[in-house]
């Protein structure tokens, strides 16, 4: 799949670049507003990041006249300054989605599997790791072809976690991404939902499907490894 | 007496003032009224009559003469209405002319026993002005008609009573004009301040163009808001540039921090190191976001993108979340159903995560945390209360201040930067509701949020309303 990534920002560009390159993305970079916009005319990508604050053309200007010559391709905004006023205005604009800096690769990553499985009504949406599967759309989880039952906030994180089997989160990642920023860092909530969630879809103790990373935080184990 | 107007305090000072000058010029003229009347001029020319006649020789031609000189006086000026009389020492008469009023002579009594000054006798009918010269062989007595001199001295008193009720009218009318007038460019400056807020800082107080007193105050005080309203966008603008200057190193910092971590090898002591920054740049992060939503919020300019809300699960998630953060406390909850309102979701929860952070930290050992959701009218209320050392009373209005910290004693086992509750509150704000620290039961303490509920009908659900279901969990 093909992204374009508009952002002037080097450093910012190219750990974006790096991220979605190791989830299997072909990404572009473009460091200037006015030729972001003409290769997004010129070439089809499957969807764009784009930057609000760039130089020469600004992010939401690329978008309107993008959206007024009728392109449908999904765009994501990366939003710095006043987050919410110009979230709504991207919304409102005809962006897919938006990312508030600072973000997380994969956070991007999920947003870009969720905006291109919308508009091209593809079929993104079964996780597999191990013997489990998790289906986004319909909530179910299967292990060995058994249903798995599961709270809301259970659900969020096993599927958060599965999105990238191998990589590595933090407790506050996972604080941020499932319970709403702005929790307490310093809590054991992940902890205990992670026990929950292993009782419940991996009881080998021997060989878990949901590994803790000592120190740091817990990861999916990936296929082929441990 | 003390008047709160004062429009009413500068009418009644001048209505006191000018009536009382008034009314001592009025009182003044009173007593002169008898001088304008031209009564002296009349005493003096009786005086001079009567005694010009005493000393004239006492015979009967000559007080003929002097009585056709009396009546061409009184031919020639209407007003002198004058008659003579001549009466012997033993008070009989000896001669009188031919107008002369017939009960006046009782009335004078013995003439030896009248003062010579002229006086005014009241007959029946009439009033007259009466000099008497004494001889030692007969008085002689000039008396004019006091008719035309009372009549005129009436229309004097008359008009000069209207004068003074005029007079006391204008004074009032004129106060009350210069009241209006002094107060009506206070009213303008308070409707003008009235309608200023930190929201709307651009306004200001025009000026008359007069270059009074007022004229004064309103430029200075318009120069005052140009200052205010400069060094309050300088600070929004300043806090809305420096979230933005931090953001972009910190998304660098935090996206390269991530790489390395997931590059160090599983385990090591480098991916530990890089998992505690990664972990400190997420706080970095949050001080952030909230420093740049007060900062909004000071601008007024928090919006809020809503969407139809189950206030009633995201209450029973935390409730979960509770029991996992804090198992030594008890949770008590009165959750109501169908508890739906208009809402940012994100902004919402984090709202209510505030209140439910500090119902933990701030609970004593083996305490309770009592949720009640309810509807009241058109408001959802949620209530949050936790036992509690209590919140002493002078620092129960500070709590809503930013970087408060109640508890110093406990603080350190108290994680986070002191901008939760006035940060939750200015998100109530923003959805049109409020959040207030309630008055608690001894040794509770107890924060209520009221929203607007969504209207019944838009909601998605039309659950039972209002019915509430009471469970005690652990």
């Amino acid at each position: 799949m093909k992204i374009l990534v508009v952002e002037d920002e080097k450093q910012i560009a190219d750990f974006v670049k790096k991220g979605l390159t190791e989830q299997g993305f072909l990404v572009e970079l473009c460091d200037h507003g006015d030729e972001g916009l003409a290769r997004m005319m010129d070439t089809p990508y499957d969807a764009v990041v784009l930057d609000i604050m760039l130089p020469g053309r600004d992010g939401l200007s690329i978008l309107k006249q993008f959206r007024k010559k009728g392109h449908t391709t999904p765009v994501i905004l990366l939003t710095a300054r006043s987050e919410l006023d110009e979230r709504i205005e991207g919304l409102n604009t005809g962006a897919d989605d938006y990312m508030t800096k600072p973000f997380y690769v994969e956070e991007l990553t999920a947003r870009l599997h969720a905006v291109m499985r919308r508009s091209s009504e593809e079929q993104m949406s079964l996780l597999q790791a191990g013997d489990l599967t998790v289906n986004v759309l319909t909530r179910e989880v299967k292990r060995g072809g058994a249903p798995v039952k599961l709270t809301s906030r259970e659900f969020s994180l096993l599927e958060y976690l599965m999105r990238n089997p191998g990589r590595v989160y933090t407790r506050t990642q996972m604080l941020e991404h499932v319970w709403g920023y702005d929790f307490d860092p310093s809590t054991n909530l992940v902890d205990v939902h992670i026990q929950r969630l292993r009782k419940k879809v991996s009881p080998d103790k021997e060989n878990p499907l949901i590994e803790t990373i000592r120190g740091v935080g817990y990861r999916i184990r990936k296929d082929g490894e441990g | 007496m003390k008047i709160r107007s004062f429009r009413l305090r500068i009418l009644v000072l001048s209505v006191v003032v000018s009536g009382l000058v008034i009314l001592g010029f009025g009182a003044w003229t009173w007593t002169m009224i008898h001088d304008l009347t031209g009564i002296h001029r009349l005493d003096s020319e009786l005086v001079a009559l009567a005694s010009g006649q005493a000393s004239a020789p006492a015979d009967g031609r000559a007080w003929r003469a002097f009585e056709d000189a009396l009546a061409r006086l009184s031919e020639a000026d209407p007003t002198h209405q004058l008659a003579f009389a001549v009466l012997s020492r033993t008070g009989e008469n000896i001669y009188r002319s031919a107008p002369w009023p017939e009960d006046l002579l009782p009335r004078l009594g013995h003439p030896e026993n009248s003062p010579p000054h002229p006086r005014t006798v009241f007959l029946n009918a009439s009033a007259w002005r009466v000099a008497l010269q004494h001889r030692p062989e007969r008085s002689l007595i000039v008396a004019a008609d006091m008719g035309p001199y009372l009549a005129h001295a009436h229309r004097l008193q008359a008009a000069f009573l209207l004068a003074l009720v005029m007079a006391l009218g204008c004074a009032g009318g004129g106060a009350w004009f210069l009241a209006w007038q002094a107060v009506r460019p206070l009213t303008a400056l308070i409707e003008a301040t009235e309608g200023i807020t930190a929201q709307a800082l651009e306004q200001r107080i025009p000026q008359r163009g007069l270059g009074d007193e007022f004229d004064q105050l309103i430029q200075v005080f318009n120069e005052m808001l140009e200052r205010l309203e400069r060094s309050f966008h300088h600070a929004t603008r300043f806090s809305a540039d420096a979230a933005h200057e931090l953001k972009t190193p910190l998304t660098i910092l935090q996206g390269q921090l991530e790489q390395a971590l997931q590059e160090a090898p599983v385990g090591s002591p480098l991916q530990q190191n890089l998992g505690r920054l990664l972990e400190e740049v997420q706080r970095l992060k949050v001080i952030i976001r909230r420093l740049l939503l007060l900062s909004l919020a000071d601008a007024g300019k928090i919006r809020v993108s809503t969407a139809t809300l189950q206030l009633d699960e995201l209450v029973a998630q935390l409730i979960e979340d509770v029991e996992i953060l804090a198992p030594d406390v008890k949770v008590e909850q009165e959750i109501g159903d169908g508890m739906a309102v208009e809402a940012d979701s994100a902004l919402l929860q984090q709202a209510i995560q505030n209140l439910v952070n500090n119902a933990i930290k701030y609970n004593v050992e083996h305490g309770k945390i009592r949720f009640q959701l309810f509807r009241t009218g058109e408001m959802i209320r949620l209530a949050v209360a936790n036992t509690s050392e209590g919140i002493p009373e002078q620092e129960r209005g500070q709590i809503f201040r930013r970087f408060y910290r109640a508890d110093p004693a406990h603080s350190r086992k108290v994680d986070g930067v002191g901008l939760g509750l006035s940060l939750s509150r200015e998100i109530l704000r923003a959805h049109g509701g409020k959040l207030w620290l309630a008055d608690a039961p001894e040794g509770w303490v107890m924060f209520v949020m009221e929203l607007p509920a969504t209207p019944v009908g838009d909601a998605s659900s039309d659950r039972r309303e209002g019915s509430n279901h009471v469970t005690s969990g652990s």
